[in-house]
């Protein structure tokens, strides 16, 4: 069980890093623009939240995208 | 107030604020350890690394009692309301001290990588878990606030979702008082720190009730309502100059009544931020400033001033016998209103 709490975790966070990179390198800003001209500090920055919020953040921004 | 996001926005406060927190901590770590030595003597010694590994895990529980005693603290006495402005600077300053807690844990159980750190800290061999792995789930919880402690992260989910997240903070602090009353206190056999651990769940629970109890009371004292609806605010003599009275309206929310000289203006109390109290604030530069951090709102139409573009709602005022009413109804954020005068209506 505690394996597996573990293991879900680590999955997640692992996943979040793969949607952190594009994200912050270009998906911030359409998310609110003015993070658009975020600094790069902001932008490292902002990766670990991803990590967190990704099915919140990429949800969000597949919807701009077809809006 | 930022219209461009930065990793921080540094100010010479906010330096001086994390050199003196850095400087306390090391402090800190350092009086424990001499401390704990001096308890301690040889033969009865505890090696360095257990006596980091402690000094850090004590100090993370320590600055996680001051970040959720700040509330309270600003609530009942409003000097303290500075204490506020940088609480996210000390919750994540909480998150790495326990972060470097548990890094030092990990290396000295699990050796840097020779073991696996999910065998050798958090599960047994067995396949059950102790007290490690609930200080591990506090950690998560810590980490996520630190993660999302960013305006970016307030700006994209709403002040009332990044707020209700936060309020994990309350989460982490049982899973930290299990993780410690099950694994340090179990082997420890002074009173010194269990009875640390009690007193400091009994004040800041006392602070909380007192706090609580005493908005409680303000905010069911203050919901008169007029024949047509109209919720008395009371003398506006009494309104301090260039500060406000807040009112609670039968819907729960509260209105802030400014008054700036002979002239009133009604604004939500609810800062576009971070939801501060923005009637515990004071007009400064002719804007009704929200004393969390500063943030500022013309009083005449709710409007901060440009380039920043946040809103919050107005709410219409009027002056009758001698008392001012509030039109419980928001307007729009950002609404123009005119402001009363405190002379109109035949007033005292």
């Amino acid at each position: 069980m505690a394996i597996a709490v573990i293991a879900i975790v680590f999955g997640y966070a692992g996943l979040g890093l793969l949607v952190a990179i594009p994200m912050c390198l270009v998906g911030l800003g359409r998310l609110d623009p003015a993070a658009a001209a975020g600094t790069w500090g902001f932008r490292v920055l902002s990766i670990p939240g991803v990590m967190v919020l990704w099915p919140v953040v990429l949800g969000r921004w597949l919807k701009r995208g077809k809006a | 107030m930022s219209v461009q996001y930065r990793a921080v926005n540094w100010t010479r406060h906010k330096v001086v604020y994390d050199l003196v927190l850095a400087g306390a901590c090391v402090a800190f770590v350092g009086v424990f350890m001499v401390m704990s030595m001096v308890v301690h003597p040889p033969p009865n010694e505890v090696s360095p690394p257990i006596l980091v590994m402690r000094a850090l895990g004590t100090l993370a529980i320590v600055l996680l009692h001051v970040v959720l005693a700040i509330g309270p603290l600003a609530r009942l006495w409003p000097r303290t309301t500075f204490l506020l402005a940088n609480r996210r600077h000390l919750g994540v300053a909480t998150f790495l001290v326990a972060g470097l807690h548990a890094f030092v844990v990990y290396g000295f159980y699990g050796g840097f990588g020779v073991e696996n750190p999910v065998l050798a800290v958090l599960v047994r061999p067995d396949g059950s878990v102790g007290f490690e792995f609930v200080g591990f789930l506090a950690l998560l919880v810590l980490l996520v606030m630190a993660a999302t402690s960013h305006d970016f992260w307030l700006a994209l989910l709403g002040h009332g979702v990044w707020k209700a997240m936060h309020m994990a903070v309350y989460v982490a602090y049982a899973l930290v008082v299990a993780h410690v009353v099950f694994g340090v206190l179990r082997s420890e056999k002074s009173l010194v720190f269990p009875l640390l651990l009690l007193g400091g769940a009994l004040v800041l629970g006392g602070l909380h009730l007192v706090a609580g109890g005493r908005e409680w009371r303000r905010d069911a004292a203050s919901s008169d309502e007029s024949e047509d609806g109209w919720i008395d605010v009371g003398d506006p003599h009494e309104i301090p100059d260039k500060r406000a009275r807040v009112v609670c309206l039968g819907s729960g929310n509260r209105v802030a009544v400014f008054r700036d000289g002979d002239r009133l203006s009604a604004l939500s109390n609810v800062c576009a931020h971070q939801g501060g109290p923005l009637g515990e604030g004071e007009i400064l530069d002719g804007c009704a400033t929200c004393p969390w951090h500063g943030y500022q709102y013309h009083t005449e139409n709710g409007q901060s001033p440009p380039p920043y573009t946040e809103k919050i709602p107005t709410y219409e005022l009027r002056v009758r016998g001698g008392r001012v009413e509030v039109n419980p109804r928001p307007n729009e954020p950002g609404t123009p209103t005119t402001p009363v005068s405190i002379t109109e209506g035949g007033a005292s």
